[in-house]
């Protein structure tokens, strides 16, 4: 049966709206670059460089003064610096599940959201990478980090989970990149065989790597981004692993708990979903992105985040029931002081943003209700924020002998530190809107009618026909569909 | 869009090996019942032992095909269509376990007699005091596990030896007496009957949805199943999570892990695609399955098996480096269990674990053309298939003490494995081999991988 084709007594329906040709889509996404910015792009993109500004000052003063100058205490050593930098690790996680994972598993809907995703991996990997970066106290030692063999002969500890993650982020950063910059050459050919201006054409030739559509290319291509798909898929796992053996590791109670790997993983990508939705539900309004993505995507969307906020929730239950089961008093008295303690506001902020809120979309209307769907993306970063909070600060700030217990506030450093990362990120992702093609157009030609080689325009809308071979000049257009199944 | 096919084309030959298979089975069975029941009375703490490896075993396979169909039905898929009747089969075996679970009933006194404070239990308890390692572990036998020196001419140091031995039996049975909450008897009874009515819930709900539509072609009977599996899939998840806790972690009343219900779910995974991949090779021998799973459909579900079992290799290194790294007494006890107690004879069992369940069929099943292969994919298959069930012996007899392999071991296998099988099969003869009726049939037919 050919794809195109769905069953409508069970609800399917195309993935792209109905009629549109495979040059509408070019036209779509490419006018982004080729028009001038919206206004709303420009009020966007000055608030986001005010973060940015804030953000150089901040850590400007932070490495003038020392850490000091953020709240952390005894018995309190990490606080928001670790949490920031799980919150942005977890929320890159969603560009690497839809574009390798979904890939794999043929969900083709990803087509309309995966580039985002990517672009989102990238740069929130590079706000995350800032926390450890500068949290070490002397950042201009940051190297040691590495094992570059030295006069001192000093070589970082391998036996610590701190320096995996220095691999595993790295890594995921290198093959987020590759596979994102893959994924864009065919694109870039586009933008490049639109150009108008010297200097644009230029820089997109560049970028497109001598990319001209043949055959060959595409063979290329296509076996180029299984490989990469299938070189990320461990990836997606190991990362958030990685990050929480940097608790699990430990004896703190709270922190050592064995379903801590899969658990970071689900809220990662619980968390990373919520973001692309967050960012795409602006985007889908202002730059008009209607005929890609449809009502049908991110009803796909809720439901992802619904099903990892349940796997997240189990592993809330799962800490929950072990931490009274182990029987050990310690741990015991960890969740007890999560829930009751000085800090059970912010565990119920977590509780109720991660499990509770996106119980609405077991409902079709809310699923299809887009302030609904803004609301509660953001809700879930805030309680995946609240949830490495959570985890760092209340299972350490009530330390094995009462008379080290204290409590943690944030300075005003702490803030602006935070929202600083947040500009940084919005700065990098206004600006890969602005220039870059935003929707892969390659991959959502694929899912098309058009593509399927046994296509046949239909007879009637005959005037039709002829534009769509008029967008077979385009370098984009797939020549046998983009083909994104089997491994 | 409906599939063109003769409904009698998809069912079992009465010339093929499949046909009155379950006689034979049912035969196998209650042999296998028969004779355990005579080890019961000669050996009755083996036979628990012996019973509950075996009902795992094929518990497992019940429960991951029943989890198989769900998600199927919650992603839609098309591709699977024509090979998820097969799995229906094996999920349609699940009501029998309520019949099953009886001996394990029977044997709780000696199976849970660490928690459960009876007379056999008591005495268990005192004995999982024996320390090596500074973890809470069992001895190898625990009549010898308390030193019978005892006689006037006492050492001191023999003397101080008891003491702390004696201290640490009473933090042990504090330790227990403060899970009775979860731990006693009624709440156990109860939970039993909570996971055998949702079991037998789910199977016969979803098996009756998709047999019902070979005859009525209902599109409504896809659109039920695919609206009800997300909830299916949460009782799944809390019976399989908290069955794996009572029956399998409480062996040890110490020990506990967060991600035992996960590692429990992965390994029915794959068990689950190492099987459906042996019975759908079988039945198109011997039977008219081969225009409807094709080399597209073996491909994809190595590709699953692959992942599943990846999956499974990732959850159990994470729960054992974990517990390894931190070395917390209560949670070493698992592992010592397994590797420098019972005399270290688990060694070699818990080393095939990781060659044969992860490093062999993880280079083997990697490759597109052997996934094709059929010979070699079937090969992986069974290799998971065997690995699967000694885990689960690798997971319940440590408990009991040191290896030796006994004759109830093999007879409870093939009781329970006989008993179910019987109802898989007379099943698998009584319907269609693939769902005839199902909408996305022709997608599964037609199903290439590009």
């Amino acid at each position: 049966m050919a794809y195109y084709e769905p069953i409508r007594e069970l609800d399917e329906a195309p993935l792209i709206e109905p009629g549109s040709r495979l040059h509408d889509i070019t036209e779509d996404i490419s006018r982004v670059s080729e028009t001038k910015a919206p206004p709303g792009w420009w009020i966007a993109f000055s608030l986001a460089l005010c973060g940015v500004g804030l953000f150089v000052a901040s850590v400007g003063y932070l490495f003038w003064r020392g850490i000091g100058v953020w709240g952390n205490s005894a018995p309190v050593y990490w606080a928001w610096d670790i949490t920031n930098f799980v919150w942005w690790v977890g929320i890159g996680h969603a560009g690497t599940l839809i574009s390798a994972v979904l890939f794999l598993f043929r969900q083709k809907w990803r087509t309309a959201i995966n580039r985002f995703a990517e672009a989102m991996t990238i740069f929130a990997v590079i706000c995350a990478l800032i926390f450890p970066g500068i949290h070490v106290g002397r950042p201009w030692l940051l190297f040691y980090v590495f094992p570059i063999p030295n006069q001192m002969s000093i070589w970082p500890n391998f036996k610590s989970p701190l320096l995996w993650d220095v691999f595993a982020v790295s890594t995921y950063f290198t093959v987020s990149l590759m596979f994102w910059f893959v994924g864009l050459i065919p694109d870039i050919a586009t933008l490049r065989d639109r150009s108008a201006g010297k200097i644009r054409r230029t820089v997109y030739g560049v970028l497109a790597l001598g990319w001209r559509g043949s055959n060959r290319h595409w063979q290329n291509y296509e076996r180029a981004y299984m490989i990469l798909a299938a070189i990320s898929t461990p990836l997606v796992l190991s990362v958030h692993s990685v990050v929480s053996f940097d608790f699990a590791t430990s004896v703190i109670p709270g922190w050592h708990t064995t379903i801590f790997p899969p658990y970071f993983v689900a809220g990662a990508i619980f968390s990373g979903f919520a973001m692309v939705m967050t960012v795409l539900l602006i985007a889908r309004t202002v730059f008009k992105l209607h005929r890609v993505v449809l009502m049908r995507h991110l009803e796909l969307m809720c439901k992802v985040i619904l099903t990892t906020g349940m796997l997240v929730g189990y592993a809330y239950g799962m800490e929950f029931f072990v931490a009274w089961y182990s029987g050990n008093e310690y741990e015991r008295y960890v969740f007890v002081n999560r829930a009751f303690g000085p800090y059970a506001w912010a565990y119920w902020t977590m509780v109720g943003c991660n499990v509770l809120t996106p119980q609405v979309f077991w409902f079709k209307s809310m699923r299809q209700s887009i302030p609904v769907m803004f609301v509660v993306s953001i809700l879930v970063n805030i309680g995946m924020w609240f949830e490495r909070f959570v985890i760092i600060v209340t299972s350490l700030h009530r330390d094995f002998l009462p008379s080290s217990w204290g409590m943690f506030s944030p300075t005003v450093i702490d803030l602006t530190t935070y929202i600083g990362t947040i500009g940084v990120f919005f700065t990098l992702f206004l600006l890969f809107m602005r220039w870059l093609p935003m929707v892969a157009m390659a991959e959502v030609k694929g899912t098309m009618a058009q593509a399927d080689p046994h296509y046949h325009e239909p007879s009637e809308h005959g005037h039709h026909a002829h534009e769509v071979h008029k967008a077979h000049g385009d370098a984009s257009a797939p020549s046998k569909g983009l083909a994104p199944e089997g491994a | 869009m409906h599939a063109v096919v003769d409904r009698s084309d998809y069912r079992i030959k009465p010339d093929s090996v499949w046909s009155g298979l379950w006689k034979k089975t049912a035969a196998l069975g209650i042999v296998g019942l028969v004779v355990s029941a005579v080890g019961l009375g000669q050996d009755p703490k083996r036979f628990a032992y012996s019973y509950l490896f075996a009902f795992f075993a094929f518990l497992t396979l019940g429960l991951g095909s029943l989890f198989f169909v769900m998600i199927q039905y919650i992603t839609k898929a098309g591709w699977s269509v024509s090979v998820r009747r097969t799995a229906e089969f094996f999920m349609s075996g699940l009501p029998i376990f309520a019949v099953l679970v009886i001996p394990v009933l029977i044997s709780m006194g000696t199976l849970y007699g660490g928690w459960l404070g009876g007379h056999e239990g008591g005495h268990e308890a005192q004995a999982a005091q024996s320390v090596s390692h500074g973890a809470v572990a069992k001895p190898s036998d625990h009549s010898h596990a308390v030193p019978t020196t005892h006689g006037p001419a006492v050492s001191l140091e023999e003397r101080n030896a008891r003491a702390v031995e004696d201290a640490k039996h009473k933090q042990h049975a504090a330790l227990v007496h403060g899970k009775a909450g979860y731990l006693n008897k009624s709440f156990f009874l109860i939970r039993v009957a909570f996971y055998a009515l949702v079991w037998i819930f789910l199977s016969m709900r979803f098996f009756r949805w998709s047999t019902e539509q070979d005859v009525t072609k209902s599109i409504a009977n896809t659109l039920k199943a695919q609206q009800f599996a997300p909830i299916g899939l949460m009782l799944f998840a809390v019976t399989l999570t908290f069955a794996g806790v009572d029956w399998l972690m409480s062996l040890e009343p110490s020990w506990y892990s967060t991600m035992f219900g996960v590692y429990l779910f992965a390994g029915s995974n794959v068990v689950t695609m190492a099987v459906l991949i042996l019975a759908t090779l079988g039945l198109r021998k011997n039977g008219p399955l081969a225009h409807a799973v094709t080399i597209e459909h073996y491909h994809d579900m190595g590709k699953l098996l692959f992942g599943w079992n990846a999956f499974w290799a990732y959850i159990a290194f994470s729960q054992f480096f974990l517990i390894w790294y931190s070395a917390i007494p209560e949670e070493l006890v698992f592992f010592h269990m397994r590797w420098t107690d019972n005399g270290g004879t688990w060694k070699g069992i818990t080393l095939a674990l990781v060659v044969m369940h992860f490093v062999v069929p993880f280079w083997l099943l990697m490759s597109r053309n052997i996934k094709r292969r059929l010979g070699l994919l079937a090969t992986g298959a069974l290799i998971l298939v065997c690995m699967h069930v000694v885990e689960i012996y690798w997971i319940v007899m440590p408990n009991l003490g040191p290896l030796h392999f006994h004759w109830l071991d093999v007879t409870c296998f093939l009781g329970v494995g006989g008993l179910y099988l019987t109802v898989v099969f007379r099943a698998m003869e009584g319907h269609s081999l693939i769902p005839i009726g199902d909408p996305r049939l022709t997608r599964a037919l037609g199903f290439e991988n590009a």
